[in-house]
């Protein structure tokens, strides 16, 4: 004879018995009122449970959620943009400097000749080496720094302006 | 549109059609909003969790792999978005959900008389609705989405015998109920 667990009986309805135990719950349950009892008031709840109740959110749900996901993609972009401006003014100021390393080591080692020859090339980058090199030499260095504090001075403006319009706009929602 | 599989529509908005996504929230938004509301049992608190749920998915969808199933993957962000809600309203998470030894009592305010079926329906139901967040949670898993205790075990992320554990648990605590106000007399 077999003891009908809670576990066996919740197996049982689940189907998950094996058919030599499935043989043996069968025979208890024919014997047992109070078995049968106890597993009626388990089917029930299974039952119940198929049927139950499925809330929904408020109607515009779907809406709002959408115009979230749309707000939120117009602020990554926004994002993006601001990203690829600040990129933008710091390669700009690089690209500055790295210009007039280049002016000043063609201007210094040129020597009026209008020959182009490997041996003018090679002398022409050192010389671009060179003044990069002395420019970013202690002599040098506020200069090349005072650039950089500019640089970060406009990115800094550019991110603050940026913060107040997105605030204005989040308080006009509001 | 409304016949396209999950993937379908998760290729669609990951080639850029965003408002595609909408059709993804309809699916979901029901099965999930009723899972919330019993765990959290507030229907202000379930609804701003799910928002939320459905704007982390959208983020997170192009991490999204396409093998795995949305469903699954949705609902594992659903379940810890609401433990988080429910730990940050300092509910004693350790004690209502955690251990699976847990003490599950019961007890409807529903004023049950043994009449008619509709008022035993109605029994179970105002019962069900107090079942602590994560036997809740395993409850409508296993009932409304019709998922298996493997899937339920991989979006809880605990073993299959524990989410077992719980369903069962869960239904002997409503038999009990039941068993109590003699009820299934009627039954038989």
């Amino acid at each position: 004879m077999i003891q009908l667990s809670d576990e066996i009986l919740n197996k049982y309805i689940d189907g998950e018995l094996e058919q030599s135990v499935l043989n043996e719950v069968r025979e208890q349950l024919k014997n047992s009122e109070e078995d049968r009892r106890i597993l009626a008031a388990l089917q029930q709840v299974h039952s119940e449970l198929g049927k139950l109740k499925v809330y929904e959110p408020r109607f515009d749900f779907t809406a709002r959620v959408m115009a979230h996901i749309r707000k939120s993609a117009v602020k990554a972009r926004k994002d993006r943009y601001f990203i690829f401006s600040i990129s933008t003014i710091f390669i700009l100021i690089c690209l500055a400097l790295i210009g007039y390393v280049f002016v000043l080591s063609v201007s210094s080692g040129s020597g009026g000749t209008s020959t182009y020859s490997i041996d003018s090339y090679i002398s022409s980058l050192t010389n671009f080496l060179e003044s990069f090199i002395n420019i970013l030499s202690t002599k040098n260095v506020s200069i090349v720094g005072s650039i950089f504090s500019f640089g970060i001075i406009i990115t800094g403006y550019i991110f603050f302006e940026n913060l107040r319009h997105t605030k204005r706009k989040l308080g006009k929602l509001q | 549109m409304k016949n396209l599989t999950d993937l379908e529509i998760i290729e669609s908005i990951k080639k850029g059609n965003h408002s595609d996504y909408a059709l993804l929230v309809d699916r979901y938004k029901n099965k999930a909003f009723s899972m919330l509301k019993r765990m959290l049992k507030n229907e202000m608190d379930a609804e701003e969790v799910l928002q939320d749920c459905f704007l982390k998915a959208f983020n997170s969808l192009q991490s999204f792999r396409l093998e795995a199933k949305f469903s699954t993957w949705f609902y594992r962000i659903v379940y810890n978005t609401a433990l988080t809600k429910i730990s940050g309203k300092k509910r004693k998470i350790e004690n209502e959900m955690s251990s699976i030894d847990d003490h599950l009592s019961l007890k409807s305010d529903y004023d049950f008389r043994v009449t008619e079926r509709e008022d035993f329906s109605k029994f179970i139901h105002a019962l069900i609705e107090k079942l602590p967040a994560k036997f809740s949670s395993v409850i409508n898993l296993f009932y409304l989405e019709n998922m298996t205790c493997e899937e339920i075990s991989e979006i809880m992320e605990t073993s299959v015998a524990n989410i077992k554990v719980m369903l069962h648990r869960s239904r002997n605590t409503l038999r009990d109920e039941l068993m109590k106000t003699n009820y299934e007399k009627e039954l038989l």
